[in-house]
């Protein structure tokens, strides 16, 4: 029977642009699930809140073609859209995306990250606010690497900061 | 507790979740478990289940919304007398929002045949599952920040029917955007026909 086992909690009390969760993916276990909770930007803005994950020193993870996605947003006042990049320094709306009062939330689930001769993959569904209405993001990502990934970092790059939110963390049994 | 705080003498090492130290007594194993500081592994936490039949409204109304900030309820085993759709509504403070101020996303896939985009700006309710078929349906919902009263209640979805000769699955989410506290929601049929089910209501630790 699937068990979530707590690891580590963060809290984000500072604005920021990228906030990294480090040394929380061992090879203890071959699942993990990410549950992110109320992040809020600074401003007013609509703002993708991203994912990239930490090397085995720690360190960004942020090569242009590092990464792959697929998401799919279900806006509840606009057409439903499709966002794919096969060659990202990001995997885009991972953690949902935020205007300042709303507070996105996500639950993620990654694969392998720890086992050096598999590629991380990961599984999530966020939700935040357009700017207008609520949206949700179903997506799948890809780190085609065979190396170890020890964190993962939550990040925007519009240059606008947030400073709240939670994330838990647990390994899956 | 004893003087000697958790068993150890003749100092009183730090306890924390995954770093306990010491041999423990049950009374110590009881206020380090009150404490949020004794490693019990098992953080998907059941508060609450039921199993209906034949009802058109199930009340989740002790939901420990303090407790935890993410909530996990999970369904399966849903059919309805006549093709009907499980809609949800908040409880804030115990009084039921029954207004327009719902709004969501979900989208529609099938195996056969064309999905579709199911969205509203202004409903009076969440949808549980939006499937509007009697045949089984089973998934789930996240709820996010139902206790937190200075931001929006999310809902995020997944679920899948069997609507013969077709499958469809269904995945979104929703809100209440208004900042309130959330202490329990209800179930029930958007057109009044019965339901069975078995629901399960589960809070995830430290997650507040």
């Amino acid at each position: 029977m699937t068990n979530l086992q707590f690891i580590e909690k963060f809290t984000i009390q500072n604005s920021t642009s990228a906030f990294s969760c480090d040394n929380v993916l061992t090879d203890a276990y071959d699942i993990y699930c990410i549950v992110s909770k109320n992040i809020k930007l600074v401003g007013t803005t609509q703002t993708n809140l991203s994912m990239r994950f930490l090397d085995s020193s720690g360190n960004a993870i942020t090569g242009a073609n590092d990464y792959g996605y697929a998401v799919r947003s279900t806006p509840a006042n606009t057409s439903f859209v499709n966002s794919t990049d096969g060659s990202s320094s990001l995997i885009q709306n991972a953690f949902g995306k935020d205007d300042g009062n709303e507070g996105a939330s996500a639950v993620i689930y990654l694969f392998n990250p720890a086992n050096a001769s598999e590629y991380t993959y990961g599984v999530f569904q966020s939700i935040g606010d357009n700017g207008t209405n609520v949206e949700t993001y179903k997506g799948i990502c890809l780190y085609p690497t065979q190396a170890t990934v020890r964190g993962f970092q939550v990040l925007e790059t519009a240059s606008r900061p947030f400073d709240e939110g939670t994330i838990s963390v647990y390994g899956v049994r | 507790m004893s003087t000697s705080e958790f068993s150890y003498i003749p100092e009183s090492p730090e306890q924390s979740f995954g770093n306990n130290k010491g041999i423990f007594t049950p009374t110590d194993i009881y206020d380090l478990t009150r404490a949020d500081k004794y490693t019990n592994y098992g953080q998907l936490e059941l508060i609450e289940t039921q199993t209906v039949s034949g009802v058109t409204t199930v009340d989740f109304t002790s939901i420990k919304e303090d407790e935890y900030g993410v909530h996990l309820l999970i369904g399966h085993g849903l059919n309805k007398s006549t093709s009907d759709v499980v809609c949800l509504r908040f409880y804030e403070n115990g009084v039921l929002e029954t207004g327009s101020v719902y709004k969501y996303g979900y989208e529609e896939l099938q195996s056969n045949l064309v999905g579709q985009q199911i969205r509203s700006t202004a409903q009076t309710f969440l949808q549980f599952e939006v499937a509007n078929t009697a045949e089984d349906t089973a998934g789930y919902n996240y709820f996010y920040k139902l206790g937190d009263n200075t931001s929006y209640s999310y809902q995020t979805s997944q679920y899948i029917n069997d609507d013969a000769p077709r499958i469809k699955f269904y995945f979104g989410g929703g809100s209440l955007p208004q900042n309130s506290i959330v202490d329990g929601f209800r179930l029930f049929t958007n057109s009044g026909n019965n339901f069975n089910g078995v629901f399960s209501l589960y809070g995830l630790k430290f997650t507040l």
